[in-house]
């Protein structure tokens, strides 16, 4: 089931009037409910794969219990492993087994072996990437004594299957959501309604700006060798605006749904594209992953701390892990390898965490110096996309070759006019807005007519947009 | 919680209402309309008493020329519509019939893999039923003709939403005037809408995504049979009806061979039942304007081919010669 669909949109009504009236004051009855539905939510798309989330499910739940329990640290040790090795074994073999036997079998075949090993057709099931890293999270928090497990079943299961985050994030930590999901939720209506405009402006992003974007980035990016340099930086754009909808989009509505049940997730995207070094960046964008990263990855390898060689040899772990993370692809490896080589100069001169607020706290506009630098962090962001969408390093190389070219200075084949005029509108929303959590709480003060005839524009807008039926992209990682 | 359900109730209720009734009027400028498939609606009036009445998509509108029909003495009127399949040839038919005093004494029905498609009778991007001389409502035509369209209602009727906006800005700013037959130019190339772009690669790039969405179509029987029942619609009422196949570049790779296997096998079928005109032509990319539309001069040579097939058949012949 999707956000943007026509099912998610009689779903979610329904559940959120049995759980406010059936399941008021009643936690069990609550959490029960909302487990119902986020198996009913995940198997709207494959009822098979069920299976699969209820037992990574109960291996962490059960490992969990275990870590805590045992005395000996040998034994908490053996039970961590215990669930790395599985939950990985279970990402790395519907993930990546074809993308090994691909890559590696021309290489074993270049030294005179002929291995005889098959790939396997094999469908990625939703969501994976996202539940099998919750799930670690609690395992490695109870391993490091950061949270005591629980030992209700259900608590667990909705704290790693509630339907807004299970496929495609943000991804929770257990001390975070564990405690919301235990405590009975009362309704707030300033927060249902919070909710309510997060999803609108979720649906905006997804809808109006993304979908428009993927159908000229994909036609450029398809035929990429047919057109000029000016028409594939326009792809490029198109592209950068194209994830940050969709997935931010995605994470909007998540976010947004779980306020309509009394949760409030972990802010996923930040206004990343007002950063004004890469640093920045990476604290703004998809910051549940590079949170998790940093904290069960870095941290571990020693973070910062030590010589400026370990320094770089944990940025580029980091950032590579994270880059294939995303995809069984040598371009997200590259992607990733790119973003740690841009992040490098700032850690070594100890410039990593300069921007620490919002550009332009306060002030209606930036400074020509925030400008630049802004406009800068952008095209370092935009060249890494150009990897990050690209079929193929070839391709990605081709892409490049030809962006770099003389025809960079030619009039476009392709300009989508209306597109980037709504692209200009929703940046300036965003802009306007970059110090809330949601740009539209901005509309919160002005009066009820002027509001709503907003709102209304932008249902209508999305209304108007819904056909285009693109999926999210972030669903195949 | 009560005032949140209040709230919401009445956020909605007063959406719906300024939402619907705005969009009911998305056809108020209708004869200020630019639109040339709207513009041979307004004219076809005009043109009573004819010998044959093309209908069809975009395919039509591009290929048959009436001109050279004029020329031997055949009365045409080219009532092609973008996307055009079962269901618009009916409202077209429909509508054409309430319009004029006398009846033609044929109608040619087009056939193509694609009027047979997922791609046909678009009501989203192209609601024609809402601009004819007697225009339909969404609901009516969902009822009447197209029930799966529930799905896509509240995306239809934002797009009539933003056009009732446009219209009506046109509608008080525009000189033009499409009811007068001066200012109408379908009036002059009788629903002939010619282009003279020739077919090439750097064009059909910025197309092809259009046409990848078919690989996946199965063929529709339904459609298949509603183009029949309009068949025998027209038949009840003693108008002649003959299907016609046009060339179509390179519109037959963008299909499954399931697909085309199952259409050629309908076509078949309609060539038992009806007269059937397959212009089987090897034309050129000079004689088409992209990956499947005939150009003007591809119209001309495609026509004249018509006209011969017409002549040597004795039925059609005889119902225009005699």
């Amino acid at each position: 089931m999707f956000f943007n669909s026509i099912s998610f949109a009689i779903f979610l009504p329904i559940v959120f009037f049995l759980y406010w009236f059936l399941a008021k004051n009643n936690l069990k009855v609550q959490n029960l409910l909302l487990l119902l539905s986020s198996y009913v939510f995940y198997g709207w798309w494959d009822y098979r794969f069920l299976f699969l989330l209820v037992f990574s499910t109960f291996l962490d739940f059960f490992t969990g219990l275990k870590i805590y329990n045992s005395k000996k640290p040998t034994d908490k040790k053996t039970w961590l492993i215990i669930s790395v090795v599985i939950n990985l074994g279970f990402l790395c073999f519907f993930k990546y087994y074809n993308f090994f036997i691909d890559s590696f079998i021309p290489l074993i075949e270049t030294i005179g072996f002929k291995p005889h090993i098959w790939t396997l057709n094999l469908i990625l099931p939703v969501g994976i990437s996202f539940y099998t890293f919750h799930g670690l999270s609690y395992v490695f928090d109870i391993y490091n004594n950061k949270y005591t497990p629980t030992k209700n079943f259900i608590d667990y299961s909705v704290f790693v299957s509630f339907f807004p985050l299970l496929v495609a994030g943000p991804i929770e930590r257990a001390t975070h959501l564990l405690p919301q999901v235990q405590k009975i939720r009362n309704f707030d209506y300033t927060y249902a309604t919070q909710g309510l405009k997060q999803i609108l402006w979720g649906l905006v992003k997804k809808v109006v700006i993304a979908d428009n974007c993927a159908e000229y980035a994909n036609i450029i990016f398809n035929n990429s060798s047919h057109y000029h340099g000016s028409t594939l930086l326009i792809g490029a754009l198109l592209f950068t605006f194209q994830i940050y909808g969709d997935f931010s989009g995605y994470s909007d509505i998540a976010l947004g749904t779980a306020k309509l049940f009394g949760f409030e997730l972990l802010m996923n995207f930040n206004f990343p594209y007002f950063s004004r070094d890469i640093a920045e960046f990476w604290r703004r964008w998809h910051i549940s992953l590079s949170s998790w990263f940093r904290d069960y990855l870095y941290i571990p390898l020693g973070g910062s701390k030590g010589g400026n060689w370990k320094k770089i040899r944990n940025t580029f772990i980091i950032f590579i892990v994270s880059g294939f993370w995303h995809g069984a692809n040598w371009t997200f490896i590259i992607w990733g390898a790119l973003n740690a080589v841009y992040f490098l100069p700032l850690l070594i001169l100890n410039k990593n965490r300069h921007n620490m607020e919002i550009v332009a706290s306060g002030k209606l506009l930036p400074s020509i110096k925030d400008v630049l630098n802004m406009g800068v962090t952008f095209l370092l962001v935009v060249f890494g996309w150009i990897f990050f969408r690209a079929n193929n390093l070839s391709h990605a190389l081709n892409y490049i070759s030809i962006l770099f070219s003389k025809s960079l200075f030619s009039i476009p084949e392709i300009l989508p006019g209306y597109v980037f005029f709504y692209l200009a509108l929703f940046m300036l929303i965003e802009w306007w807005g970059r110090e809330e959590v949601n740009p539209l709480t901005k509309f919160s003060v002005m009066p009820n007519t002027i509001r709503w005839a907003f709102y209304y524009s932008l249902i209508i807008l999305v209304l108007y947009f819904s056909d285009k039926d693109q999926q999210f992209i972030y669903f195949q990682f | 919680m009560k005032k949140f359900i209040r709230r919401i109730i009445l956020f909605f209720v007063v959406f719906l209402l300024f939402f619907i009734s705005v969009a009911k009027f998305d056809n108020v400028a209708r004869c200020q309309n630019k639109n040339d498939n709207i513009q041979k609606l307004v004219c076809m009036q005009n043109f009573d008493s004819l010998d044959i009445l093309f209908l069809g998509n975009s395919y039509c509108y591009s290929g048959i020329n009436p001109t050279y029909f004029d020329s031997v003495g055949i009365k045409t009127y080219n009532l092609g519509v973008a996307t055009a399949g079962a269901n618009y040839c009916s409202v077209l038919a429909n509508d054409y019939l309430k319009s004029v005093q006398k009846k033609p004494k044929s109608v040619f029905i087009l056939v193509s893999p694609m009027t047979l498609s997922e791609r046909t009778d678009d009501a989203m991007n192209n609601p024609i039923y809402r601009y004819t001389n007697h225009p339909l409502s969404v609901e009516e035509y969902m009822f009447l003709y197209s029930h799966d369209l529930i799905k896509s209602y509240p995306k239809i009727m934002a797009r009539s939403f933003s056009r009732t906006f446009v219209n009506l800005y046109v509608h008080f700013t525009s000189k033009k005037n499409y009811c007068d037959n001066e200012e109408n130019k379908m009036f002059t190339s009788k629903g002939f809408i010619s282009s003279s772009n020739k077919a090439n690669l750097k064009e059909e790039l910025k197309t092809n995504h259009f046409f990848s969405h078919l690989r996946n179509n199965k063929f529709d029987t339904l459609r298949a049979k509603k183009l029949l029942d309009l068949a025998l619609a027209l038949e009840s009422k003693n108008i002649k009806v003959v299907f016609y196949e046009l060339p179509s570049n390179k519109l037959y790779s963008f299909f499954n061979s399931a697909y085309l296997h199952d259409y050629a096998s309908f076509v078949t079928k309609l060539k038992q039942n009806h007269n059937f005109i397959f212009v089987n032509l090897n034309l050129n990319n000079d004689y088409y304007r992209d990956q499947d539309h005939l150009n003007a001069d591809g119209a001309g040579i495609v026509c004249r081919d018509m006209i011969k097939q017409i002549k040597n058949n004795k039925e059609l012949s005889e119902l225009y010669f005699h």
